[in-house]
């Protein structure tokens, strides 16, 4: 199938499906249904005007339970994506499978559910950005899109008593985090340098990933302490190597440390206010990050890896006509893999569904960065993102909206300063 | 002992059965209206909420709910396919949760959403509580008509209620409430409830039709009730975040 295909196959689904066929099969036995997709952005240049992302996709998912306790679950994109960066041959295809994983409940025992194959784990209790969701890889490929995950390819077992919940999860084989296109990571590195990776590990048990979580009701408030064993899926650089006097690249070496990861969370609530927090230590292998700079004169040094903290803490409120509000505050976000990258970030949201059900303004949304707080004015940065949703019909929304990044270039946000952006999507669920 | 409490409780309760109803009290026709509406151990319900803007555009969900005793509930969207699989969990000592497929994620829904409306219907999430009326409310009995009741119920002081009084009107054959008129806090009739196609359903009186008219807003939330069905014996395991999260 080509892309112009999917396109017309896009474009005629949501003309031709009601609404009310979303279902396609007998409740309980089989179901499948989809999403189409059309997303488009465009810089705020106005000067040099050209996309920034361009997006095509059919999402597609079966749901088959042949009996009350065997379930069948897949979930694949059939997707065309451009960027400014790595244009996709317009008639170029991609299809990835999202999830595809069986679930046999009660198995072994009556109290455990076991799913098995490709499946996203999503721990923490945090819209979005959790910082500790970290079984499955980042997918940092939008850099927009916060908190998006791969699937991992797993086996979960869970235990349900009265009031306490324990998972067991194992996922043998590493995978990294997907990386930006564009890159918002390696924004961070030095301009003209190379860089190459220690070769992956493979199957367990050096590269497995293991992890148990234990949730309870505490009183009112409902908390889960959690432990993973694996390693860190975004990179760190091991070695750093000047080849001469500078315009010389830079040789970087990378590594994807093995770490541990504790982590508590806790969600409730305080009179009518929703409340929730999180919170993590990473505590990764002990290296030796060597800076070697002799070669263009400069000093040899060396710095040992630290454990470090992350945390997070959000409360939500819904006032009168609906009007929805989202205020989270975190010390560390989910790429930020060391103590001395981790930054401060205020994010702010409101949502207001005006009157008919069919618009919603998002009239606020803030994303406030301060990665140190003794020097704020020299290391913030700020995003606007306001947005208008249309939902015209059943199943189907359009979304715009602007994205604008002002502040210091030297911040995680502030690199995207040149990114700001208009965007419209478009989508129909059938 | 215990022997003797459970006599007292029957007799009191055969006492207050077996009463004539046209000399019943506020106190006792409320009684009689949530034994009414509480006498099934469990319920199995799949509505059609259709939805009617001020302008006649219509929007329409499909849910399918569970129900045990008073405070256990599982509502799952149906349809559009934009919500579909979407859950609320509803269970004692107030705790509330939220799934949604696109997350993967079990969701603590705090008290604010109580007053908010329920996925865009003119009900609320309290609203669609299971009630007992006697629990929340004091009744005074206005009108007695020849085939009916009007009740109106002001909150206890205690009762955490959105709103400052309601009317009921209560049929006297069954103890069904056909229509119930809300009154905000500025004591302003804000939404009116209406019951239709009252039935006996395997020996439970139900009504299959309701009409949620939100008059501030002039916008109506019709639910059609199109299988429901009485004491399947539903689980307590069935109500927990193991069900939603077997999507």
């Amino acid at each position: 199938m080509t892309a112009r295909l999917l396109l017309a196959v896009c474009l005629f689904l949501p003309l031709s499906v009601p609404p009310a066929a979303a279902d396609t099969g007998p409740a309980g036995s089989l179901k499948a249904g989809g999403l189409v997709l059309g997303d488009l952005r465009l810089n705020t240049d106005w000067a040099d005007p050209d996309y920034t992302l361009r997006e095509l996709r059919l999402d597609l998912f079966a749901d088959a339970a042949p009996g009350d306790d065997f379930r069948l679950y897949f979930q694949g994109w059939l997707r065309s994506l451009g960027f400014p960066e790595a244009p996709q041959e317009p008639e170029e295809l991609s299809f990835e499978l999202k999830e595809a994983y069986a679930d046999l409940y009660g198995f072994p025992l009556p109290a455990v559910d076991v799913r098995l194959g490709r499946q996203r784990i999503a721990w923490g209790r945090a819209d979005k950005i959790s910082i500790v969701d970290n079984l499955n890889p980042d997918d940092l490929e939008d850099p927009w899109d916060f908190g998006r995950h791969l699937a991992s390819d797993a086996l979960k077992l869970s235990w349900y008593g009265d009031r306490l919940t324990v998972q067991g999860v194992v996922i043998p084989i590493f995978t990294p985090a997907r990386l930006e296109t564009g890159d918002l990571l390696a924004g961070g590195l030095p301009p003209d340098s190379t860089l190459s990776f220690t070769p992956l590990p493979g199957a367990a048990p050096d590269g497995a990933t293991l992890g148990v979580r234990a949730s309870f009701l505490l009183g009112n408030w409902d908390v889960a302490c959690a432990y993973i064993r694996g390693r860190d899926d975004i990179f760190t650089v091991t070695n750093t190597v000047a080849t001469g006097l500078p315009p010389a690249p830079l040789e970087l070496t990378a590594d994807y440390l093995r770490q541990q990861v504790v982590s508590v969370e806790l969600s409730g609530m305080l009179g009518d206010l929703g409340l929730w927090a999180e919170t993590a230590l990473f505590v990764c292998e002990e290296r030796e990050l060597v800076t070697d700079l002799t070669a263009a004169f400069g000093p040899l040094t060396t710095e040992t890896t630290r454990p470090y903290w992350k945390a997070l803490a959000g409360l939500d409120f819904t006032f009168p006509h609906g009007i929805y509000l989202n205020v989270q505050v975190v010390r560390g976000l989910f790429s930020e893999n060391s103590r001395e990258s981790l930054g401060n970030y205020l994010l702010i949201g409101l949502e207001w569904p005006l009157p008919g059900g069919r618009v919603r303004l998002g009239p606020l949304g803030l994303a406030l960065e301060i990665d140190d707080l003794e020097n704020p004015e020299e290391t913030w940065a700020l995003i606007v993102n306001p947005e208008l949703s249309i939902m015209p019909r059943e199943g189907v929304s359009f979304i715009f909206g602007l994205r604008s990044v002002s502040g210091t270039e030297e911040t995680r946000f502030g690199r995207l300063k040149q990114r700001g952006e208009l965007y419209a999507r478009g989508e129909f669920s059938f | 002992m215990c022997t003797k409490r459970i006599a007292a409780a029957v007799i009191l309760a055969a006492a207050l059965f077996a009463r004539p109803v046209h000399s019943l009290s506020a106190a006792e026709i409320l009684a009689r209206v949530d034994a009414t509406l509480n006498a099934p151990l469990d319920r199995q319900l799949e509505a059609r909420l259709i939805l009617i803007a001020k302008n006649g555009s219509r929007q329409e969900r499909v849910i399918e709910m569970l129900q045990k005793g008073t405070d256990r509930r599982l509502a799952r969207f149906l349809a559009p396919a934009d919500q579909r699989g979407i859950s609320v969990l509803t269970l004692p000592e107030g705790l509330i949760y939220l799934y949604l497929p696109a997350y993967k994620k079990v969701k603590r829904i705090a008290g604010h959403v109580k007053n908010s409306r329920f996925a865009g219907t003119d009900y609320s999430y309290a609203d669609m509580e299971a009630k007992n009326y006697s629990d929340h409310y004091t009744p005074a009995l206005i009108k007695s008509g020849d085939d009916f009741w009007l009740l109106e119920l002001v909150p206890r002081p205690e009762a955490d209620s959105d709103y400052a009084r309601l009317r009921l009107w209560v049929r006297s054959d069954n103890f069904i409430a056909y229509k119930t008129e809300f009154y905000d806090r500025r004591n302003t009739l804000c939404k009116r409830l209406t019951s239709t196609r009252i039935e006996k359903i395997d020996g439970y009186w139900t009504a299959r039709e309701h009409e949620m008219h939100d008059l501030a807003r002039d916008h109506r939330t019709l639910m059609l009730i199109s299988e429901i069905r009485f004491d399947t014996g539903l689980e307590d395991a069935l109500f927990s975040q193991r069900t939603l999260e077997r999507q």
